[in-house]
C-alpha cells in the first residue's frame, strides 16, 4: 500500500519535477527574527485565496444582468441552503483583505524593507494594493443596489469632470451614456476576469520577487542598506542565522491567519451579509448613497474639498497618490531602515494615517448631509416644549417645518450640518436672527423669500427661546432690545424684510 | 471525534436553516403604524406622541371626537400652513394604505378609552363679539387681555403673528381639548365647567377677529 | 527552423552574414504587428465604443400638463429610450418638474451638479437637497448652498396637444447640460 503511493509519487516527481521545484520554495531560508510582524503578508494572501474560492462559488449563483442581479442576490440570501452565509464570507473577507493590505504596507513601510534590493518588489505591492481597491470597489457594484447605482453616479460624476475627453471617457466607463446594463456587465467582467487575473498574475511576481531578494530583517539601528554590499552580508547572515521558512516561520503566518480566518468567518455569521439595500430604482430618490467603509475617506474628502480646486484634485489626486506610492523606494533606497532613524518617513506615515482614519469616521457621520427625515421624525426637545408661548411654539413649527432641522440639532438632536442651536437665544441677537433667516449665508440658504413675515418673527421668536435654561437673550448692550412684538413685522436687516401688513 | 463530529454536523444544520435576521427587503417591507409614526410625524406631534411642538396624538378625548375619516383626511391633505400633506397625491410620502394604517394604529393604541367631547370635532365659528365675552371670562388670566395690556401667564393667542400661522380648526381644536400633555386647560375647565358648543365656536370666532387680514407676503 | 528561432529571440543579435534570419524575425514581427492591429479594432472597438458613439437626448412624454400644477414641483419617471431589454429597473429615470404660472415649466435632472446623487425636493422649504455631500439648490434650481459648483441640470421642455415633453435620456453631467 504505502509502497504503491510511494511508486507513484516518485513516478510523478520523475515526470513533473513538482516536489523539487516547490521544496526549496518552502524551505527558503529566512531571517530568524522575522517574527509576528511578517504575518500580514500571508494573511492578506489568504483572504484573497479564500476570496477567490467564495467568488467563484457566487459566480455560479450570481445572475450579472442588471435586470436579475437584485432578485438574484435576494434568491442567494434567502433561498440557497447557506448562501447567504457564502455572500457573508466573501463581503467580511474581502474587508478583511483590504486591511490586511493596507496593514502589511504599513509595515514594509515601517521597517523600511522596500528599500534596496526590495524596490520592484514594493511597487508590484503598491499595484496590488490598488488592484484591491479596484476589487472592493468593483464588488460594491456587483450588489446592483441603491448604493451600486448612485456609487457609479459618483465615479461617473468625477469622470466626466476629465477637460475634454470626460463625456467619452465616461460613456466608456457606463458602456453608453447612462447607468444600466451594458454597465453592470463591464464592470462584472472586471470584478470576475480581469482583475482577480491581474491580482494573481501580479501575486505570483510579488512573491517571485520574494524568494528572490529575500525576507527582510529586522531593522536594527545602526545597521545601513548599502546596495553595494547589502546581498553579499544578507546572504551569509540568513546563512548562518536563518531559519527554513517551512516550518518555522510559517507555523506563525499559520496561527494568525487561523485566527484572522475564524474571526472573519464569526463575523460573517454573526453580522450576515452587506446589503443589498435597496432596489437600483433611479426614480427613487430617497436613497441615502453611502460608499463601503475602505472608500469612506474619500466620500469625506469629496464632501470637504474648497470647490474652486475641487476638478483639479479630484483629477490629480489618483495619479499623484499613485506615482507616489510607487515612487517610495526610488526616493529612498538606501541607508538607515529602523524607524528610530527615520523620523520624518514615520510622520509622513502617522499624518497620512491619522487623516485616513479621521475622514473615514467623518464618512461614517458624515456630519455636512442633511438628514433627509429630520424635520418629521426628531422632536422639538421637551425641555423647549413646556416653556414656549403660542407664538414660539409656532415658530418651533416652523423650524420642523421648513426642514431647518435637517440640517440644524437643537440640544445635540438633528442633522449636523449647521450648528446646534438648542443655545441660540443666549449667542445671537433679534436682528441678527432675523438677518441670518432671511439672509442665510455660512453656507445656509436663504429664507428670505420661502417664509412670511409671520413665520420670520415666529421662528425667530421661538430661537431667542433657545437658551440653556436661567441664560438672558443675547443683546447689543445699548441697543434697542428688540423682540417679538405683536403686529410687527420682524423688520431689522437693510435687506429687504417682507412688508406685512399690520 | 465522534461527539465533535456530531456537534458540527448539527452546529452545520442550524446555520443552513439560519437566515440573518435583519435582512428586509427594503421594497417590500410593511412598516409598522408607530413606525411611520416616528419618521413621519414624532418629528412635530412628540416623539410618544405627547409633548412635542403641535398637538398631541396620545389623547384619547381628542381621538374619540375626531371619526376615522377627519383624521385621514387631515394627515392626507395636511391642515393650515404648517401640518404637511402626507399623501402622494399631495407630493407627500404616505401612500393612502400607509396612511389608513397609521391612523387605525393611533387610533387602537392611543384612543382607546376615549370619551368624545360631545362638540363636532370641525364646526363653523360662531359670533366675534359673543366671543370677546367669553374670552374675558375663560382665557384672559392664561393668555392675556386681548388688548395687550395684562399679559397672561401662558403667552398670548390674540397675537397677530401667532393667528396668521395657525389655522382656524387649530384653534377650534385648541379650545375643545386645550393641551393635556401641557396641562393646558383652554376647554373651560379651570374655570369649573367645559365650554358650550356655542361658546366654543364664538371664542374661536373671536380669535379669528382679531387676525389680520393676510397681506400677499403671507402666501 | 528551431536554431533560427533561438537565434533570434535571444536578443535579436544576429551578426553578419545572418541576414535572412534577421529577415525573417523583422517579417514575423511585422506580421503579428499587422495581424494584432486587425485584431484588437473588433476585440477593442467593442470596448470603447460608447466612447465615440454620438448619443442624444430625446424628447419624450412625462405626462399631461394638467399633472403638473403651477406652485408645486413634482417628480416625473419616464423610460430611458433605446434601453435595452436586461437594464431593468436601470431603465427608467427621473426628474424634477417645477409647474409655474401660464403653463410654463421647469425641468431639472435629479443628478446633483456635485457628483451626481438624487437631490430630493421639499416642498414646505422650496428646496432641493442632496444627501450625499449636502448640496442644496432653490426651487428655481440655483445653488443655494453646499459643495455643487453650479445649479441643478434643466432639460428642455415643450408643450405638445397639451402634454409635456422634455429632452432627455442621457446621464446628466457638468459637461452637457442635461
Ligand atoms: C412639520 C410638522 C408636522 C408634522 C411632521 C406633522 N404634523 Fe400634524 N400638525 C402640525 C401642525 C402645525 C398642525 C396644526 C396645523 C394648523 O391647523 O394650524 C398639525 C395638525 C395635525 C392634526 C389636526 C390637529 C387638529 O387641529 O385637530 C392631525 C390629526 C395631525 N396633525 C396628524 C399628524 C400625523 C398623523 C402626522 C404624521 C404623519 C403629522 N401630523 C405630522 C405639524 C405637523
Ligand atoms: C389654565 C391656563 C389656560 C387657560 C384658562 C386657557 N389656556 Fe390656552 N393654553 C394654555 C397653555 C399652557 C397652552 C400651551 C402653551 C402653548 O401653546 O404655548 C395654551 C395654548 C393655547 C392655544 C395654542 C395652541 C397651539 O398649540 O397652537 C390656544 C389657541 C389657546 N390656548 C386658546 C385658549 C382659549 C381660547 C382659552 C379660553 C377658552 C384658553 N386657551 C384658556 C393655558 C390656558
Amino acid at each position: 500500500m504505502l509502497r504503491g503511493l510511494r511508486a507513484i509519487l516518485g513516478w510523478t516527481e520523475d515526470r513533473s519535477g513538482a516536489i523539487g521545484f516547490v521544496a526549496p520554495i518552502l524551505t527558503h531560508r529566512v531571517p530568524r527574527n522575522a517574527k509576528w510582524w511578517y504575518v500580514f503578508g500571508s494573511a492578506t494572501l489568504m483572504f484573497f485565496s479564500i476570496q477567490l474560492v467564495s467568488g467563484v462559488l457566487l459566480a455560479t449563483l450570481y445572475a450579472p444582468s442588471a435586470a436579475d442581479a437584485y432578485q438574484s442576490l435576494v434568491y442567494i440570501d434567502t433561498q440557497v441552503p447557506m448562501g447567504w452565509m457564502l455572500r457573508a464570507i466573501h463581503g467580511w473577507s474581502s474587508n478583511a483583505m483590504v486591511i490586511m493590505v493596507v496593514v502589511h504596507m504599513l509595515q514594509v513601510f515601517l521597517h523600511g524593507a522596500f528599500k534596496f534590493p526590495r524596490e520592484l518588489t514594493w511597487m508590484v505591492g503598491v499595484l496590488l494594493l490598488f488592484c484591491t481597491l479596484a476589487l472592493a470597489f468593483t464588488g460594491q457594484i456587483m450588489r446592483w443596489d441603491q448604493d451600486a447605482y448612485w456609487g457609479l453616479g459618483i465615479g461617473a460624476s468625477i469622470v466626466d469632470r476629465v477637460p475634454v475627453i470626460g463625456n467619452q471617457l465616461r460613456n466608456i466607463m457606463l458602456g453608453g451614456p447612462y447607468i444600466g446594463g451594458a454597465t453592470l456587465s463591464r464592470f462584472f467582467a472586471l470584478h470576475v476576469f480581469v482583475l482577480p487575473g491581474l491580482t494573481i498574475a501580479l501575486v505570483g511576481l510579488h512573491i517571485a520577487l520574494i524568494l528572490k531578494n529575500g525576507v527582510s530583517e529586522m531593522p536594527k539601528p545602526g545597521e545601513v542598506v548599502d546596495p553595494a554590499t547589502y546581498r553579499r552580508d544578507y546572504e551569509s547572515r540568513t546563512h548562518r542565522t536563518g531559519v527554513p521558512f517551512w516550518p518555522d516561520a510559517a507555523q506563525r503566518d499559520m496561527i494568525f491567519c487561523g485566527l484572522a480566518l475564524i474571526m472573519v468567518v464569526g463575523l460573517a455569521a454573526f453580522y450576515g451579509p452587506f446589503g443589498p439595500n435597496g432596489n437600483p430604482d433611479p426614480t427613487v430618490i430617497d436613497a441615502n448613497p453611502r460608499p463601503d467603509s475602505a472608500f469612506l475617506w474619500i466620500f469625506a474628502a469629496l464632501a470637504l474639498l474648497p470647490a474652486q480646486v475641487e476638478t483639479f484634485l479630484l483629477l490629480a489626486a489618483p495619479p499623484v497618490i499613485v506615482l507616489g506610492l510607487l515612487a517610495v523606494p526610488l526616493i529612498s533606497n538606501r541607508g538607515e531602515r529602523a524607524p528610530t532613524r527615520r523620523p520624518v518617513s514615520v510622520l509622513v506615515m502617522l499624518v497620512i494615517c491619522t487623516a485616513l482614519a479621521a475622514l473615514t469616521w467623518l464618512g461614517v457621520t458624515s456630519p455636512w448631509s442633511p438628514v433627509m427625515d429630520a424635520w418629521t421624525s426628531v422632536p422639538t426637545p421637551v425641555r423647549l416644549v413646556e416653556r414656549l408661548t403660542p407664538l414660539q411654539m409656532q415658530g418651533a413649527l416652523v423650524m420642523q417645518n421648513q426642514q431647518c432641522r435637517n440640517c440644524h440639532a437643537l440640544d445635540g438632536t438633528g442633522g449636523q450640518r449647521g450648528p446646534d442651536l438648542g443655545d441660540v437665544g443666549s449667542r445671537l441677537s433679534w436682528d441678527q436672527l432675523v438677518r441670518q433667516v432671511q439672509q442665510g449665508g455660512g453656507n445656509m440658504p436663504a429664507y428670505g423669500k420661502t417664509l412670511s413675515a409671520a413665520e420670520t418673527v415666529a421662528v425667530v421668536a421661538f430661537l431667542q427661546a433657545c437658551r440653556t435654561d436661567g441664560q438672558p437673550p443675547s443683546s447689543i448692550p445699548g441697543a434697542l432690545q428688540r423682540s417679538a412684538s405683536p403686529d410687527l413685522p420682524p423688520v431689522a436687516s437693510p435687506v429687504a424684510a417682507p412688508a406685512a401688513a399690520p | 471525534m465522534k461527539r465533535l463530529l456530531a456537534t458540527l454536523a448539527t452546529l452545520f444544520a442550524a446555520a443552513c436553516d439560519r437566515v440573518p435576521l435583519e435582512q428586509p427587503m427594503p421594497s417590500q417591507a410593511v412598516v409598522s403604524w408607530d413606525g411611520l409614526y416616528l419618521t413621519h410625524c414624532a418629528g412635530c406631534h412628540g416623539a410618544d406622541g405627547s409633548l412635542g411642538a403641535a398637538r398631541p396624538m396620545r389623547d384619547p378625548a381628542y381621538l374619540a371626537t375626531l371619526s376615522r375619516d377627519e383624521l385621514i383626511r387631515v394627515i392626507g391633505r395636511g391642515q393650515g400652513r404648517l401640518m404637511p400633506a402626507f399623501d402622494q397625491s399631495a407630493g407627500g410620502p404616505l401612500t393612502a394604505e400607509e396612511i389608513a394604517r397609521l391612523a387605525d394604529g393611533m387610533r387602537q393604541a392611543w384612543g382607546a378609552g376615549g370619551v368624545p367631547v360631545g362638540m363636532p370635532w370641525s364646526g363653523s365659528a360662531g359670533a366675534a363679539e359673543a366671543g370677546a365675552s367669553v374670552y374675558a371670562a375663560h382665557c384672559q388670566a392664561c393668555h392675556g387681555a386681548a388688548d395687550g395690556r395684562a399679559p397672561g401667564t401662558h403667552g398670548s393667542v390674540t397675537d397677530a403673528n401667532y393667528l396668521r400661522l395657525a389655522s382656524d380648526q387649530a384653534l377650534r381644536s385648541a379650545v375643545l381639548f386645550g393641551r393635556a400633555d401641557l396641562g393646558a386647560g383652554c376647554d373651560g375647565r379651570p374655570n369649573g365647567r367645559r365650554l358650550q358648543s356655542q361658546e366654543v365656536a364664538d371664542v374661536v370666532a373671536f380669535l379669528i377677529s382679531r387676525r389680520p387680514a393676510t397681506g400677499r407676503s403671507d402666501r | 527552423m528551431n536554431e533560427g528561432c533561438q537565434g533570434c529571440g535571444c536578443g535579436g543579435g544576429a551578426g553578419g552574414g545572418e541576414s535572412r534570419r534577421s529577415v525573417m524575425f523583422k517579417l514575423g514581427a511585422g506580421l503579428m504587428a499587422v495581424g494584432g492591429a486587425v485584431a484588437s479594432v473588433p476585440i477593442f472597438g467593442a470596448l470603447v465604443a460608447p466612447g465615440f458613439r454620438r448619443y442624444g437626448n430625446t424628447w419624450l412624454d412625462i405626462g399631461a400638463v394638467g399633472d403638473y400644477p403651477a406652485g408645486e414641483t413634482r417628480l416625473a419617471k419616464f423610460a430611458i429610450p433605446g434601453a435595452s431589454p436586461n437594464d431593468g429597473e436601470t431603465a427608467t429615470a427621473a426628474a424634477w418638474v417645477r409647474g409655474m404660472e401660464g403653463d410654463k415649466f421647469q425641468v431639472f435632472a435629479v443628478n446633483c451638479a456635485h457628483l451626481g446623487c438624487p437631490v430630493k425636493w421639499f416642498q414646505q422649504s422650496r428646496l432641493f437637497m442632496c444627501p450625499c455631500h449636502g448640496g442644496v439648490y432653490y426651487e428655481d434650481g440655483s445653488r443655494a448652498s453646499g459643495p455643487p459648483p453650479r445649479g441643478l441640470f434643466e432639460y428642455e421642455w415643450k408643450v405638445e396637444n397639451g402634454r409635456l415633453l422634455i429632452d432627455a435620456g442621457l446621464l446628466p453631467g457638468l459637461q452637457e447640460t442635461a
